[in-house]
């Protein structure tokens, strides 16, 4: 019991390990994405693909807005004035759509990954 | 494990109406969308196309061909050539073929950019994406909120059917508990709904096990006190032979008294069975019991006499439906029972009364009466107060309070026992339900 | 606009619905009264609003990754509270109903934050609006509605099982419900870079669109991710291989305890 205890607890370490090394070495270029009257700006969005990028999102409204996208599997409340971040990728060529959950009518965008 | 099938039809039905409702809206409006959003495509091609060809044939273009809400750009080689009216503070430049969506002027817009890479001539069309999804959402809002707001009503309609539904097995359960006490005919299967039916096969089945039962154990008891009656009346001739002999002889009037007792005990048996045999075959009739209670009484009166007790029978008459001959056994019962256990010189009155709806037998005794605590215990077969090693003087079998409350069960009464007021000792009071004087004066 | 309301309420009060849905269900089939669901879900609304009030100051902590952390930590408080109720099932002394309604009460509390939290602040949007406010909350009403429905769906099948099957069952759901959370908080730490993953192994999006109320509903109940990643699916199959472990030791350490009672008892 107690062998295999330790044996669990080297994997965890060594994939803890190996985790932190690799978002610690990555690069990551920032992207903006701004929340304006419920639009996204720019509402098309190209980001490099194969690349973990850093998405700088601000909330211009005084409104609150969740960025959401299914094809990202990303969701995020962002409050009225406030100002968010979330990381996105490694991502295939293609596109990728999201929206204003809470304005869906008019906040919809998508990030082309190329 | 369900806590109720009414709840759970209720809420189940309103869940499921309140579910395809909401999918079926969802569907249609993702539908609809889809459906707007190629017009709308279909149309930004179109106005692409006849900007194309208006350009091809002659390079000036009105500034507004289109309404208002259509934004178009021409570009030729990176410079624009024409713009609409009202043009976008943007440049839809670096614009690629097929449908973009930008967001500028507080709007989302839809764009189409017709002309290959290498073509000189590149066209931008615009126009407000999703201009009438609001419209065909208020559509849709209006047709699911009507749905939402009367199902309330669609719930109490769905509660009262329900009832409706289950009133079978109101119906049912009624059937049994109104049934007489010892009927165990089978329920007619053909008045049930299907779904009752094995129900219904299951307690016929109960029934006729029960019925079988009852009557073997009837039958059995019968048999042999009816097997005992013959030994027993053998042992008394043989017994009364011996104590011509041997007068005074102890040991033969012990013997005696136990003969006695044991053919008391058969007798009871007896009655107890005839009783429960009435109570299947024989019809009710009009019984007066103050009438029966004065045939008891001259009955046993010699019995009385022995032990110089004082009988008083007082009220009039007071008509009840039953079996005469269980009455009499019941009256017969109660007053041994007062004689026995009342000393000599002792004092026994019956009451018979008839109030509204009731006719009541109240049979007191100054004897010792019974402790309240066994006072439900009596009723049992073969019970004795004090057990078996009691007043051995007293001939009983445990049977006669039995028998009594058989009778009243099965006529529908109540029994009570308390001590008597007046005389000190126990008062037992039965009451059954009476019917009206006119009835039955003929039935007598 | 409505529309959408009635999707994001829904979508909201599905999760919670099926997840106190079975918990009734367990408690039912456990003989435990239904006293605590009120207190639990009261209890659960307030903490939403203040949740829901300090978010703007929660999204801010490790440098904007609050919210998903926060999330995720109250999804693995979840995850772990689910694993000690699921074996309690089986046991039948006094002392496990006590402990069963306090996990109960806990699961549904920390859930209703969660769900809740998030409603709160979507609400406060429209109190700045206040044409379109009542329109807001007949559907948010409605959406609501069609979430209780689905739940009570859920209970109802689980209420009608034979007692042993419905041991099962729970167990079964509740680890499926338990898994699916700690899928989404290994997304919530992936989409603040605390996880990395690699790009999707599958898209299962041609058979089960995420986005269709199908997809939501499984999504809600088992965690259903179209383009799942390759760790969020060790996430999962090592949450359910975590419950059947709590599990597997509960009982054993329970057989040796009623051994050892039991001869105590002898003696």
């Amino acid at each position: 019991m107690m062998r295999c205890n330790s044996y669990l607890s080297k994997v965890c370490l060594g994939v803890g390990l190996l985790l932190a090394a690799q978002s610690v070495v990555a690069d990551k270029p920032i992207f903006e994405l701004i929340i304006r009257d419920h639009l996204f700006y720019p509402s098309e969005l190209v980001i490099p693909a194969g690349q973990k990028i850093k998405l700088l999102i601000t909330n211009e409204d005084t409104t609150p807005e969740e960025f959401e996208s299914y094809e990202l599997n990303r969701e995020k409340v962002i409050l009225g004035g406030k100002k968010t971040v979330i990381f996105i990728g490694p991502l295939k060529a293609g596109e990728y759509p999201f929206f204003g959950e809470f304005n869906m009518a008019t906040a919809q965008g998508k990030i082309i990954a190329k | 494990m369900m806590k109720s099938i009414r709840t759970f039809l209720v809420i189940v039905i309103l869940s499921v109406i309140c579910l395809s409702n909401f999918i079926a809206a969802l569907q249609g409006y993702r539908d609809s969308l889809n459906a707007v959003d190629q017009i709308e495509e279909q149309q930004l091609m179109d106005k692409a196309n006849t900007l194309n060809a208006l350009f091809v044939h002659q390079s000036a273009i009105p500034k507004s061909v289109f309404s208002e809400d259509t934004h178009f750009q021409v570009w030729q080689n990176n410079r624009l050539l024409a713009k609409s009216n009202n043009l976008p503070e943007v440049l839809f430049i670096d614009l690629e073929e097929g449908f973009h969506l930008k967001s500028y002027g507080g709007h989302q817009w839809l764009l189409y950019g017709l002309g290959k890479e290498d073509a000189e001539l590149t066209i931008v069309v615009a126009a407000k994406h999703r201009a009438y999804s609001s419209l065909t959402e208020e559509v849709l809002i209006r047709a699911i909120l009507p749905i939402i707001w009367i199902l309330p009503i669609i719930g109490i309609l769905v509660w009262i059917v329900v009832n409706i539904g289950t009133k079978p097995m109101k119906q049912l359960a009624n059937k049994l508990s109104s049934r007489g006490v010892n009927d165990f005919s089978p329920l007619k299967s053909d008045r049930y709904a299907s779904e009752l039916l094995p129900i219904i096969s299951s307690l016929n089945g109960l029934f006729n096990r029960l019925s079988d039962a009852f009557e073997r154990e009837r039958r059995f008891s019968a048999d042999a006190a009816h097997e005992l009656r013959t030994p027993l009346a053998a042992l008394k001739v043989n017994l009364h032979n011996l104590s011509k002999n041997q007068k005074d002889n102890e040991t033969c009037l012990a013997l005696k008294r136990t003969a006695d007792r044991m053919e008391h005990c058969i007798e009871q048996l007896l009655s107890l069975n005839r009783v429960s045999l009435e109570a299947d075959s024989s019809e009710l009739v009009i019984c007066e019991l103050h009438g029966v209670a004065q045939e008891i009484i001259a009955d046993i009166y010699a019995e009385l006499a022995i032990k110089q007790q004082n009988v008083e029978l007082v009220g009039g008459e007071a008509r009840m439906r039953g079996r005469f001959s269980s009455m009499a056994i019941l009256l017969r019962n109660l007053l041994d029972n007062a004689s026995k256990y009342t000393p000599d010189h002792g004092a026994i009155r019956v009451t018979v009364s008839s109030t509204e709806g009731r006719v009541g037998l109240l049979v007191e005794d100054s004897g010792p009466g019974i402790p309240e605590e066994e006072y439900s215990r009596v009723f049992e077969r073969f019970y004795r107060v004090g057990g078996d090693r009691s007043n051995s003087k007293v001939i009983g079998s445990g049977l006669g309070l039995s028998i009594v409350s058989d009778i009243v069960r099965i006529h529908e009464g109540q029994i009570r026992l308390s001590s008597s007021s007046e005389l000190g000792g126990l008062a037992v009071e039965v009451s059954f339900p009476s019917i009206s004087g006119a009835l039955g004066d003929d039935a007598l | 606009m409505l529309l959408d309301i009635i999707v994001i309420v829904l979508r909201e009060t599905l999760e919670a619905s099926i997840l106190i849905a079975v918990l009734l269900s367990v408690s039912l089939s456990q003989s435990i009264k239904f006293s605590w669901t009120p207190i639990a879900l009261l209890a659960g609304f307030a903490g939403a609003v203040i949740y829901g009030t300090r978010l703007g100051a929660i999204s801010e902590w490790f440098d904007y990754a609050g919210q998903e952390v926060v999330n995720a930590g109250m999804q693995l408080l979840v995850y772990v509270l689910i694993c000690i109720l699921i074996p309690l099932q089986w046991q039948s002394r006094s002392i496990s109903k006590g402990m069963m309604r306090l996990l109960l009460s806990a699961i549904v509390f920390i859930a209703l934050i969660r769900e809740g939290g998030e409603l709160y602040v979507f609400y406060t949007g429209f109190l700045q609006k206040e044409e379109v406010l009542v329109g807001a909350l007949t559907s948010g009403f409605i959406g609501l509605a069609v979430g209780l429905s689905v739940g009570a769906i859920v209970y109802y099948t689980l209420v009608v099982r034979e007692q042993s099957q419905a041991k099962l069952l729970h167990g079964l759901v509740l680890t499926l419900v338990a898994a699916g959370m700690m899928v989404q908080a290994t997304q919530l730490l992936i989409q603040v870079d605390w996880i990395s993953a690699g790009e999707p192994l599958w898209d299962s999006n041609w058979l089960i669109p995420e986005s269709s109320v199908v997809g939501q509903v499984i999504y809600a109940i088992f965690g259903y991710e179209a383009t799942p990643s390759l760790v969020e699916v060790w996430a999962y199959s090592f949450s359910i291989a975590g419950v059947i472990m709590v599990a597997a030791l509960f009982s054993q350490y329970c057989k040796r305890h009623s051994f050892i009672s039991k001869r105590a008892s002898d003696v």
